[in-house]
């Protein structure tokens, strides 16, 4: 696997000017900064989990539009020619991202909010919040590796927007909310992690919530593993053709 | 067999209702050349896509030096599958270094010395979007090579390349064939580039197999008549006749008798006409190109 790592990496250093790897590099620092914006003099967990859904679907778009590229390319291809596994080709690539994108976006965030506020709160927070940028990896990742083409990466953006609507439309402490999410189809939003921040958001953090957002993670991890690892493994529309060709 | 790289055994690609190839079975032996050939839509290509494992057969078998291991046995192959995979915004030493990574190769030297080979040495920071057709094609066929495969799986190698190219590639894959025993499975519409460079033929059309056939058959299909000339056109035309007792001959125009029966007898057919005294100036076994044979065998037209 480390062959792949090492490859995936080269793949993604080179090929760019030095103007653009800053430019990549100033991204990451923006949106993390662009996270506080909410309230910049008060940068603690309140303020971040406002914006970190939507700040978390941005920054897997990048994890995405890098993996969409790999097969718009056709250099995807290389791995199945050489007889790579399944298994492999998820670990490596959910390794090299989420190792990437903790250093350049969630570090630094979790960094400022820890020194402004370092308390058992901010550290539980933390941990939902990096539980809910896990799975926008994990989804993006599944989701990129299934179709094959780099408009997988705008599927959580998309999936964010309506979240976010849900979220903010029918928030259950929300005096004025629009439905009810209690019932019915509309309560699986409950599970979803634009709720879930909003909820951090209003000031309902505790351990029921972060236990519920680790159960929904791990469902959607599991579920995102799997159609990655069935596509791959069923060959499911492999693009093997500058086109739509299969 | 023994000495089978790849078997295929009746494998057949379905997309949705189009049946792309059906029951092709082929035997790909060890150090052997293979021309795949076929027209447009034939297959080839299709076939090719199985063996890399970038789409699954419908039906048939597959197996890797005798074994269904294949993702095992795919490291010891390599393959250059439709336009060759290059990453644009690379440069020629960048993409091949990154194939090292992926493949795991140790030795980085042999980057510099596979773009001498192809002729891609002084590219330098050029990026592969600059690159024409040729030289892009030049840099995939580096690619393929680049970790010494045992099999090499080329799906027309030559495409974009201009004749100098094409005679250093056909000399590259022959030396890789002959000195380190490189199984190599080609496909390409120069036939007359494969008919000098394979050692077996595996002819393709609408999917299905047509004809499996060694260099050697190949020959002796190809085989249609004897050509020979010498210092007595009528003479010779007797003795055929009378002492041979060969009647399908015609006297062309140039003065060569064209016999076109007992092509095995080249050898009795010389020393009756000496021995009868007529002199020899040419006798040689003509017959048709491999282009000549695949256009027969597909029905398509030949002027």
């Amino acid at each position: 696997m480390s062959n792949y790592i090492k490859a995936e990496l080269y793949r993604i250093t080179r090929g760019r000017s030095i103007l653009g790897n800053i430019i990549i590099c100033l991204g990451a620092l923006v949106l993390a900064a662009a996270t506080f914006m909410q309230d910049l003099f008060h940068p603690n967990y309140l303020t971040v989990a406002s914006t970190f859904p939507m700040m978390a679907a941005i920054i897997s778009i990048a994890a995405g539009a890098a993996i969409g590229k790999h097969y718009a390319d056709r250099t995807a291809q290389y791995e199945i020619m050489d007889g790579a596994n399944s298994h492999k080709l998820i670990w490596y690539r959910l390794i090299v991202y989420i190792s990437l994108l903790t250093v350049a976006y969630f570090i630094p965030v979790c960094a400022v909010m820890l020194i402004y506020e370092p308390t058992e709160k901010t550290l539980a927070a933390i941990g939902l919040f990096y539980i809910v940028f896990l799975r926008m990896l994990f989804s993006v990742i599944g989701i990129t590796m299934t179709i094959k083409t780099p408009a997988g990466a705008m599927v959580p953006y998309a999936r964010m927007m309506i979240e976010n609507i849900f979220a903010v439309l029918g928030l259950a402490t929300n005096e004025d909310k629009v439905f009810d999410m209690t019932g019915g189809i509309i309560s699986v939003f409950k599970w979803f992690p634009s709720t879930e921040c909003t909820l951090v958001a209003n000031g309902m953090l505790d351990s029921d919530l972060i236990i519920k957002a680790l159960i929904g993670f791990v469902i959607e991890a599991a579920l995102m593993y799997w159609l990655a690892y069935t596509s791959y493994k069923k060959k499911w529309y492999v693009r093997t053709t500058i086109g739509s060709h299969v | 067999m023994a000495d089978s790289v790849i078997t295929m055994n009746n494998i057949t690609k379905r997309f949705k209702k189009a049946e792309v190839v059906k029951n092709f079975s082929l035997d790909v032996r060890k150090g052997s050349i293979t021309g795949l050939i076929g027209p447009n839509g034939a297959g080839k290509t299709t076939i090719m896509k199985i063996l890399a494992g970038l789409i699954f057969q419908t039906s048939g078998e597959l197996q890797f030096y005798g074994s269904n291991d294949l993702d095992s046995h795919r490291k010891r192959m390599s393959f250059m599958i439709e336009a060759p995979i290059v990453n644009y915004n690379m440069t020629a030493y960048e993409n091949l270094s990154y194939i090292r990574y992926i493949r795991g190769y140790p030795d980085e030297k042999r980057i510099n010395e596979l773009l001498d080979i192809v002729g891609l040495g002084n590219t330098g920071k050029k990026k592969a979007m600059k690159f024409s057709l040729g030289m892009r094609q030049r840099l995939g066929i580096a690619m393929a090579l680049l970790t010494k495969p045992e099999v090499l799986v080329l799906d027309e190698p030559v495409n974009g390349l201009d004749p100098e190219g094409i005679v250093d590639v056909r000399h590259l894959l022959q030396k890789l064939a002959e000195e380190q025993g490189v199984t190599i499975l080609i496909s390409s519409h120069l036939l007359s580039e494969l008919s000098e460079l394979c050692t077996d033929f595996s002819i393709i059309n609408k999917g299905e197999l047509i004809e499996n056939l060694s260099l050697e058959e190949l020959q002796d299909k190809c085989k249609s008549h004897i050509s020979v000339r010498t210092n007595n056109i009528e003479k010779t035309a007797a003795i055929l006749e009378e002492k041979l007792s060969i009647g399908n001959y015609k006297v062309m125009h140039s003065g060569e008798i064209e016999i076109y029966e007992q092509l095995d007898a080249v050898e009795r057919i010389s020393k009756t006409i000496t021995d009868n005294g007529c002199v020899i100036t040419k006798l040689c076994e003509s017959g048709r190109s491999l282009e000549d044979y695949y256009l027969e065998k597909v029905g398509g037209r030949h002027e």
